[in-house]
């Protein structure tokens, strides 16, 4: 990892209050560095905190615990709305469902200059062309200034989400799943597009998917996240191809090969045991009930995420 | 088969552009929404039905005066117009106070000494007729005296001019017919008859004399009786009749106003109390449920947008609400405020936005946690530009299907009201009011309830259904699937 | 004990709503104008102060106020009508009330059983001329009042026959009363209307979407016949739906048939209530507005409770 640190959380905490004393420990501990211009992926499977922790970086939430650092200064907890203008210029997100993520009864063109509008960015002469600008960036056509969302397709619409993200010039973007609810064909096609306008506008992403293929075709380093925790952490390319963490390993091995006749051949490791509970946890590893190489220890005692290479990080006792 | 070459496929390469062409023109939501609607032809039907009503209520009046206020209000109480059935203007003799038939009546000789006749040579009386008019006030008969008779007898069967069996009359008028009179005097040659005259009805008359013998007491009646038929004159006073034609004279005929559904107990033109109560109803349709929505959406959208504490209480105010029997404080309120359109409206608008609030706030809570509303916080926006632009526009399909979902409610709540004695202050004209006041002549004259009651009918079904299309054009979802 | 929770919280929530209830009508009934003796005549002003002494009427407000929650919650004791001289309201109420009781069950009775029919009927056979019918009916049924059938059947059934027809007057369907079987059909036919297009409705829509619902497709896919289908299966997410809301309809045709029991002369709370408010009887108004409104509030509870008890996720969001 080189080059200036844009992004850092220290022990981020996110707990939701679910009432009678139940406490929902979503994001537990989390201490993560992005640097300028890096993607940092970041997978799981559902329920594991993901999410949650997009949103916390992009301050839909307020964190319960922690440090949230961006460019060496605290993000305030409780932005006001003047607070919120300027740190819209340093993150956006770009949301999962592009269903709900645009205003059915908004033109895309009003889509994607509100951000402007909202900061003054450009001046009403240049508007149209700044418009149509962002939508052929994207991969649409400038006569669908006028549209609305509905008569677009999934993939379409994400790339007015990205447009609509883009066109205030942020630095940093979380990209919360953005190509779950696409085809594959499609996903290709909009993972590349990120590519090139990280590459021309320098921009850093947290890439937030369940998909590996894909999370490390994008990223510079990868992120696993298990039950509010992350526990591992290290180069896609290390963490992929030879993964410690037992969890890192067994969701590796479950992502099945495009080839028919090697998959076959694989051999499939199954996880059991009971999934730990995310409501009020115990002490000990969370994955300790499913860990094939689980011990005494690790039921006991909570592994903290250390460094075990340089550049890698794992959270077991054991590795 | 013919063979395939490779070179018959090519390979159609499509660009980007084209594999996601749009070729539908540009539609606003609104405009789409309009096209779906105008393509439901039972929405579209209803509301152009709608709109004639509502037209013929406010321009009506304006433009026929028979339709207006002089007809509908105390200016037409008319105690000669009473009852009257629908009719397109029925022929009248125009008459004043003072006015009365020309004197037919000619004092014939009479020999009161002759004596008795003998049983077969008792006839009924010759030339018995009506002297000069039959009117709803009096037919008043006459005919040639008997001399030699005790007296005679008068009788009476009414009905519609086909089913009066007149030869059934004349041979036995007793058993047919009702008794309206035995007159004792030989000499008398006339009679009046005022009792419960109804010009809707045609009426007969027989006449028998009798004779009865003092030696053996017995009494003998003429075996057959003189009968006429004659249907009732109208009357009109000649300073009603210079309103229909200026240079009418009293004994003149001529057309009286159409009454298009008849006259109420007061003689009113019910038609025109009708019309005029289209204003009346139609605004109250209107008026009522847009304040109850103006509250509701006020006190949904502050419940929404706060959550928390706030929120559970002020929905908890409205689970008490809403659990009040609102009909029985509707009718406690119009009590205590008096009758009039003021407090009806205050009274039906008191309970009547606890719908919409709940409504409101669900979708704002839906709203508040979408994701193009937290794209729109994220990029800045601040709250004004939050709730007028993202939340707001949403909400108005779901507002428009709601609010005229409660069009008909209110029409029905006043009708309920105003049969319950309550609603308007008489005389003021609105559906509930006709209707109640026709429900008390319900046994008698069914027409003056039936036909409002019609109208009514159709105009409610006309709401429902209405809203059913808006509903369907807006939000399919709230419908039950079909 | 989260059940427990849960009915408790319904409870306070129930006795909340009936105080509220009983504190708005005790104030609206005395701000009204007019008091209930000056109706008929006039009354010289020491009568009159004697008699607002007898009634307790000449108190500060507050103190009547407190009189009367007193009395109604803790003695369930409404008062003595201020019209009919020693006539209990209470007594008033128990004999009326079970009259509109009677006639309400067998108006929602009926209207269900018919109801749920028809609603199944439509669903097996959506969009035959049945199912056309079925959803004319619902929507007269629903567009319509109740009071509106209750005059056309009066004229065209009671009435009608008799006159014109020639029908026996005893042995046929009366116009007015109450007291035998007969006296029954009218009224609550044309009660029952708004109960059978609010259910057939409820019911028909409840089937189609079990219809379309995977669980029946796979019944379906293994043989199950389709009367057990029907039955077993589709009844059952119909009928929890419909249980919810039959409290409130029961009270719902109570209350709008004030005008029904005023038409065919039936002696029930209708004509209380008429009677009450055209002589501003403060008393009979407040105990049966009072009584009626617990009674809705009462059901209502219990439909919860039920409903908590039958489904779990209820107790959890309420």
């Amino acid at each position: 990892m080189t080059g200036e640190i844009f992004v850092e959380a220290k022990n981020l905490c996110k707990h939701f209050n679910l009432g009678h004393g139940q406490l929902l420990h979503a994001v537990d501990n989390v201490s993560l560095q992005i640097a300028n211009g890096e993607t940092l992926g970041l997978v799981g499977e559902s329920g594991c905190g993901k999410s949650t922790l997009g949103r916390v970086l992009v301050r839909m939430y307020p964190q319960t615990d922690g440090t949230y650092l961006m460019r060496g200064n605290e993000v305030p907890n409780q932005l006001s709305f003047a607070e919120r203008k300027r740190f819209a210029r340093e993150v956006q997100m770009i949301f999962q469902d592009p269903f709900a993520s645009l205003n059915p009864r908004m033109t895309v063109g009003d889509i994607i200059s509100e951000g402007p509008d909202i900061h003054g960015l450009w001046r009403a002469s240049e508007k149209r062309d700044r418009i149509h600008y962002w939508l052929n960036r994207v991969g649409l056509r400038p006569e669908h200034a006028a549209r609305f969302p509905h008569e677009f397709s999934g993939g379409q619409k994400q790339r007015i989400g990205i447009a609509r993200a883009l066109a205030i010039e942020p630095r940093f973007i979380v990209c919360d799943e953005p190509i779950s609810a696409l085809d594959v064909s499609i996903q290709a096609q909009v993972v590349n597009l990120l590519q090139e306008l990280q590459n021309e506008f320098k921009l850093t992403y947290l890439f937030i998917a369940h998909g590996l293929h894909m999370v490390r075709y994008i990223s510079n380093r990868m992120a696993v996240m298990y039950l509010g925790k992350i526990v591992e952490l290290g180069s896609s390319q290390d963490v992929f191809s030879s993964p410690l963490h037992p969890y890192s390993e067994a969701l590796i091995a479950a992502n099945p090969y495009p080839d028919p006749e090697k998959e076959r051949q694989r051999k499939h490791q199954l996880l059991t045991g009971e999934i730990t509970s995310p409501v009020n946890p115990k002490p000990g590893c969370r994955f300790a009930a499913r860990c094939p190489i689980a011990q005494e220890r690790c039921k006991q005692e909570t592994p903290l995420l250390r460094e075990v290479q340089k550049g890698r990080f794992v959270a077991c006792h054991l590795r | 088969m013919k063979s395939l070459t490779p070179e018959m496929f090519e390979p159609k390469l499509a660009s980007l552009d084209e594999a996601e062409k749009i070729s539908r023109p540009i539609l606003t939501y609104f405009q789409d929404a309009a096209v779906r609607f105008l393509r439901n032809k039972v929405g579209v039907f209803c509301l152009g039905f709608l709109t004639v009503i509502t037209l013929v209520g406010i321009v009506g009046p304006l433009f026929f005066p028979q339709m207006g206020e002089d007809m509908a209000y105390e200016n037409a109480i008319n105690t000669d117009f009473q009852n009257q059935r629908p009719s397109l203007g029925d022929y009248l003799l125009v008459t004043d106070d003072s006015w009365s038939p020309p004197d037919a009546l000619i004092k014939p000789n009479f020999n009161t000494a002759a004596g008795l006749l003998a049983p077969e040579k008792v006839f009924a009386p010759q030339n018995f007729k009506i002297a000069s008019a039959a009117t709803v006030n009096g037919v008043t008969l006459q005919w040639e005296p008997l001399e030699g008779v005790t007296g005679y007898e008068i009788f009476r069967i009414a009905g519609k001019k086909e089913s009066l069996d007149l030869e059934s009359f004349r041979t036995s008028p007793g058993s047919v017919g009702m008794t309206l009179g035995k007159i004792e005097d030989p000499a008398q040659y006339t009679f009046t008859d005022s009792s419960g005259l109804d010009p809707s009805e045609h009426y007969a008359y027989a006449i028998v004399s009798y004779v009865t013998y003092p030696d053996s007491g017995e009494t003998t009646f003429s075996t057959t009786a003189s009968v006429l038929n004659t249907a009732l004159v109208k009357t009109i006073k000649i300073s009603d009749a210079k309103h229909l034609k200026a240079n009418a004279e009293t004994g003149d005929t001529i057309r009286g106003r159409a009454f298009l559904f008849g006259t109420d107990s007061l003689g009113r033109d019910i038609f025109a109390r009708m019309v005029m109560g289209t204003r009346v109803n139609f605004s109250l349709a209107l008026i009522v449920p847009s304040i109850c929505l103006l509250l509701g959406l006020i006190y949904g959208a502050i419940s929404g947008l706060s959550g928390g504490k706030v929120d559970l209480i002020m929905m908890r105010v409205i689970e008490v609400l809403d659990t009040l029997p609102y009909l029985l404080l509707m009718i406690i309120m119009q009590l205590v405020m008096g009758k009039g359109v003021l407090s009806l409206i205050i009274a039906m608008c008191a309970f009547g936005w606890t719908g919409f609030a709940r409504v409101i706030r669900g979708e704002v809570l839906r709203l508040r946690e979408i994701e193009f509303v937290h794209a729109s916080r994220l990029l800045g926006a601040p709250l004004s530009r939050l709730i007028f632009k993202q939340i707001a526009p949403n909400l108005i399909g779901l507002i428009l299907v709601v609010w005229s979902s409660r069009l008909p409610g209110v029409i029905v709540s006043e009708a309920f009201l105003s049969l319950l004695g309550l609603g308007l202050e008489a005389p003021a004209a609105s559906w509930g009011m006709v209707l109640n006041e026709a429900a008390q002549q319900f046994q008698s004259h069914p027409v003056q309830f039936l036909l409002p009651a019609s109208v009514m009918a159709t105009a409610l079904l006309a709401f429902f259904l209405l809203g059913d299309a808006l509903t369907d054009t807006l939000d399919p979802k709230l419908r039950g699937r079909d | 004990m989260v059940l427990f929770r849960y009915i408790m919280r319904r409870m306070v929530l129930a006795i909340a709503t009936i105080f509220t209830l009983a504190t708005l009508t005790f104030f609206l009934t005395r701000i009204a104008p007019g008091d209930p003796f000056t109706k008929t005549k006039e009354i010289p002003a020491e009568t009159m102060a004697n008699l607002r002494a007898k009634y307790g009427l000449d108190q500060h407000i507050m103190v009547q106020y407190g009189i009367q929650m007193k009395q109604i919650f803790f003695h369930f004791d409404f008062g003595t009508s201020f019209r009919t001289i020693g006539r209990d309201v209470n007594t008033i109420i128990e004999e009326q009330f079970p009259v509109s009781a009677k006639l309400g069950v067998f108006a929602v009775a009926l209207g269900t059983i018919i109801g749920m029919g028809l609603g199944i009927i439509a669903a097996l056979y959506r969009n035959s001329v049945i199912d056309r019918f079925a959803m004319l009916l619902c929507v007269l049924g629903l567009a319509l009042p109740g009071f509106l059938f209750s005059y056309l059947f009066q004229y065209f059934i009671a009435v009608v026959p008799v006159t014109q027809f020639n029908m026996n007057p005893d042995t046929w369907v009366p116009a007015v009363g109450w007291g035998t079987w007969k006296h029954y059909l009218l009224p609550g036919i044309s009660l029952s209307l708004g109960v059978v297009a609010t259910i057939t409705r409820m019911t028909r829509s409840q089937m189609v979407d079990v219809q379309f619902s995977d669980y029946v497709k796979t019944a379906k896919a293994k043989g199950v016949s389709t009367a057990r289908l029907v039955v077993v299966h589709e009844l059952r997410n119909a009928i929890l739906p419909i249980l919810t809301i039959l409290g409130p309809l029961l009270v719902g045709t109570m209350m709008g048939a004030l005008i029904t029991e005023n038409i065919f002369g039936i002696p029930g709370l209708g004509r209380v209530i008429l009677n009450a408010v055209v002589n501003s009887d403060y008393n009979v108004i407040m105990g049966v507005t009072i009584f009626e409104g617990a009674f809705l509030v009462l059901i209502i509870l219990a439909t919860d409770i039920l409903y908590g008890i039958i489904d779990p996720r209820i107790r959890v969001s309420a």
